[in-house]
């Protein structure tokens, strides 16, 4: 029994893992794959190489045959499954290919070295067409359509070149380029529209955009396809919600050229029989229109004839008129001015042409008619439109018109015309006769000693003003070199005042070392006096008596003790004493 | 003690004696100019160009005696010293539009399209074309008495508002110190000098054999570089130069009127 168990279980654990055990794949397998094996010029093929059993090749793999295509590469991916135990790994090689030519192609085998090893993948055949289906049927979820507006055109008639782009996927990065012919010039008229449409049955988003092609010289003009590159991006299914990973960024895209059918043109030589003389080269549909305001001016007064010339064609080609140029006035013309704008159906474009006639005599006059020549494709011939003849009026001029003028607007209230004032001769103006001119601006150099009073004076005063106050500044003594200079005379002169006071005395000390040092003290004591005059290099025992004086007279002062000894009045009194004293410090320092 | 005075006035102002003939001079000079005008307005140019010239020989180089010579000139049909005169009296009279105008209409019947170029200096000081000399001078003279007041006035008062006067004092005496400066080298260095006759052959060298370079007409201002006897060197704006008599052209400063020589 416990024997059938252990068989059991093993049998069953058998069953689980495949009865294989789990191991890793066998050699390295190449594949080469197409995701379609026809397909037309303009569409790209996806081209896949699968190399299993292997995730890392020495070379990227060798893949004749596609001598033919431009390859894009798409990107390299691996991955590595177990199924069943089994392990395998994996990696893609991935191309785009875009046909260059029709035809049937061979691709392959692929070529990938591993280890030092070729591994030949197997052979595809891919057959490429030209074109897709006719119009009318079946073209797909995107093409593109080429039109001319009208054929045959004449020599520099614009003709509207149309390029329709008919999209039933999501597409991005389109760019188009538009046959080269010598003789014709592409204009883009506006920017792209977009709208939908149906075609064949289905609903298409439609990108169109507009060119107006001018030719240069008559003949016929082989167009050849317009190319119209852009990228498809895989289509998800339309009814799947989209999310963030449809958006062209996520979604993996696939570059495609689309060309447009080849279109014809034919150009007409403009007939030579019938060509007005002053034919400028404008051909479409124009008009013409004028204007003489006002009809009626006095001699002297100004009219303006103001010419319009408006259509649509090759309205640069619109002329300057020549205009009138009669004997009885004078014509002043404004610059044309020419506003072109550009719609959906090709140019159009207004000239504006204005003359200003100042008439120089009285009388009736004929204004002509001036022309405008053109051709006309539709009718296949030139046509010639002319502008209404006008008669002008001129009166007279009034008698009182100067004074009429002088005094502002006229009868109506309307402001006289300006007009450029005409210069009718030319001569000088006449001598001065007054006798001070006589003594007007004779000289050209100022006299030397007006410049030197001129300039030196105001220097003068300055200096003089300095000097001034230096002195007097001396002279007060304010200057602290003469304080110093001063300060044993004025001390000596303080303590002679009157009995000696110690107070006195003491501030007399006090003001000959402020004075003497360039101090500003308000008190000082003993010792400070002592240690100010050890710093200035007096002896130590002048500076001492100095000390043991002003501690006396401090003692004087605040405790009424006397302040000299008897003995010291002996030669002069204690005054004369303090006063060598002082002269003695005054002489060291 | 007023003689001394007055000779203090002839040593500082020495132009004053010169400037202001006597008395009886001056009354015969308002005759002479009133026959002169008279001569002119009868149509006696020659009469009258004698008389202005008398004037201005006798001192009475007035802007508006060069005014009056030139119209002379000018009807007289003699352009090149028509133009010298008004070119005269415009360094006397800048701003006067008399004159203006007639120098304009007599340099437009010049028939030599010569236009002098101007300096940068020139054309920074641009104020200096409507300001003569003198006034040039006065106006420093009055910026100069102006910084130095301020100066005085710093050194009673250190306050803000003077320091800023100050500096704005200083500018100004700068700036109209340099004017003066510029207009009285200006003054001292004009070179220009005016074509007096009607065709005037400017030639490769000071001889009447050299070759003929170009040929300039009356009324043509040109810059005189330098005097060989009887030639002189000219230039034009756009560097043609050459050789002419001295004759055929004459200094609009003339050598009387340079400040080495004293007064015109």
């Amino acid at each position: 029994m416990r024997r059938f168990f252990l068989v059991s279980a093993l049998l069953s654990l058998a069953l689980l893992s495949g009865g294989r055990p789990c191991r890793a794949a066998e050699g390295p397998t190449v594949t080469l794959q197409l995701d379609r094996l026809e397909t037309t010029l303009s569409e790209a093929v996806r081209l896949t190489v699968e190399v299993s059993g292997s995730r890392k090749l020495d070379a990227d793999p060798v893949i004749p045959g596609l001598e033919v295509f431009t390859v894009t590469p798409g990107g390299t991916s691996s991955r590595m499954e177990i199924i069943n135990g089994r392990r395998t790994s994996s990696v893609q090689y991935n191309f785009l290919l875009e046909p260059r030519q029709a035809g049937l192609f061979h691709i392959g085998p692929a070529e990938c070295r591993i280890d030092g090893q070729v591994y030949q993948s197997n052979v595809e055949t891919l057959k490429v067409v030209r074109q897709a289906a006719a119009q009318g049927a079946e073209r797909g979820p995107l093409f593109m359509t080429a039109a001319l507006s009208k054929t045959p055109a004449y020599v520099e008639e614009p003709v509207l070149y149309i390029v329709k782009l008919f999209v039933r996927v999501r597409i991005g990065e389109v760019s188009l380029d538009l046959p080269e012919a010598d003789h014709l010039k592409f204009k883009q008229l506006e920017e792209p529209r977009q709208y939908e449409s149906g075609e064949g049955g289905q609903r298409y988003q439609v990108l169109e955009v507009r060119y107006l092609l001018t030719p240069s010289q008559a003949g016929e003009f082989n167009l050849a396809p317009a190319r119209m590159r852009l990228t498809v991006y895989d289509d998800q299914g339309g009814s799947r919600r989209r999310t963030i990973f449809d958006d062209p960024f996520f979604s993996r895209g696939r570059p495609q050229t689309l060309l447009s059918e080849p279109v014809k043109l034919k150009v007409l030589p403009l007939p030579v029989a019938g060509q007005p003389r002053d034919f400028s080269g404008l051909i479409g549909t124009f008009k013409i229109s004028s204007k003489l305001e006002p009809a009626e001016v006095q001699v002297g007064g100004s009219t303006t004839l103001t010419v319009r010339l408006s259509g649509r064609g090759n309205v640069s080609r619109l002329p300057d008129l020549s205009g009138p140029a009669p004997s009885w006035a004078k014509v002043y013309a404004d610059q044309p001015v020419l506003k072109v704008e550009t719609d959906a159906e090709g140019q159009s474009g207004v000239k504006t042409m204005k003359w200003a006639l100042v008439p120089q005599q009285a009388g009736e006059y004929a204004i002509p008619s001036l022309g405008l020549s053109y051709f006309d494709p539709a009718a296949g011939r030139y046509r010639t439109l002319g502008t209404e003849a006008y008669r002008l009026k001129v009166r007279p001029q009034a008698a009182g018109a100067q004074a009429g003028a002088a005094g502002g607007t006229g009868p109506l209230g309307v402001e006289p015309r300006k007009q450029e004032v005409q210069a009718l001769g030319q001569d000088i103006l006449p001598v001065h006769t007054g006798a001070s001119a006589l003594a007007a601006s004779v000289r050209l150099w100022p006299p030397l000693g007006l410049i030197l009073l001129g300039l030196l004076t105001p220097a003068a005063i300055y200096a003089l003003l300095v000097i001034l106050l230096v002195s007097q500044r001396r002279a007060s003594g304010s200057s602290p070199a003469i304080r110093a200079r001063r300060a044993l005379g004025r001390f000596a002169k303080t303590c002679r005042q009157g009995p000696p006071a110690p107070d006195r005395l003491k501030l007399a000390v006090r003001d000959f070392l402020n004075d003497r040092l360039g101090y500003e003290y308000g008190a000082i004591t003993p010792d400070e006096a002592a240690g100010l005059l050890t710093q200035k290099s007096v002896r130590p025992e002048i500076a001492q008596r100095l000390k043991t004086v002003l501690e006396r007279l401090d003692s004087a002062i605040y405790a009424g003790l006397p302040a000299f000894s008897p003995e010291s009045g002996r030669e002069g009194g204690p005054v004369e004493e303090l006063i060598g004293l002082i002269r003695d410090i005054d002489r060291e320092l | 003690m007023l003689r001394r005075l007055v000779l203090l006035a002839i040593l500082f102002f020495p132009g004053l004696a010169a400037a202001a003939p006597a008395l009886t001079d001056r009354l015969d000079a308002e005759g002479l100019f009133h026959q002169a005008n008279q001569a002119y307005k009868e149509g006696r140019m020659e009469e009258a160009i004698q008389g202005f010239q008398t004037l201005l020989a006798a001192g009475f180089a007035g802007g508006h005696v060069y005014y009056n010579l030139g119209n002379a000139y000018f009807k007289n049909g003699q352009l090149g010293q028509a133009i010298l005169s008004y070119e005269r009296a415009r360094l006397r009279l800048p701003r006067d539009a008399d004159l203006g105008f007639n120098l304009a209409t007599a340099q437009d019947r010049t028939l030599d399209a010569v236009k002098l170029s101007r300096g940068v200096l020139v054309q920074t000081f641009f104020w200096l074309g409507s300001l003569t000399l003198t006034e040039c001078f006065f106006i420093f003279g009055l910026a100069n008495g102006v910084f130095w007041f301020i100066l005085i006035l710093r050194f009673f008062f250190k306050t803000d508002t003077v320091y800023y006067l100050l500096i704005c004092g200083l500018a100004l005496w700068l700036a109209t110190g340099l004017s003066l400066a510029l207009k009285a080298y200006q003054t001292a260095t004009d070179d220009r000098a005016v074509i007096l006759g009607s065709e005037v052959s400017v030639r490769a060298g000071p001889e009447a054999k050299d070759t003929v370079l170009f040929q300039l007409h009356a009324g043509t201002v040109v810059y005189t570089e330098r005097r060989e006897g009887d030639w002189a060197l000219i230039r034009l704006a756009e560097d043609k130069r050459g050789w002419i008599r001295a004759a055929d052209a004459d200094l609009i400063m003339s050598l009387k009127a340079k400040p080495a020589d004293g007064e015109d």
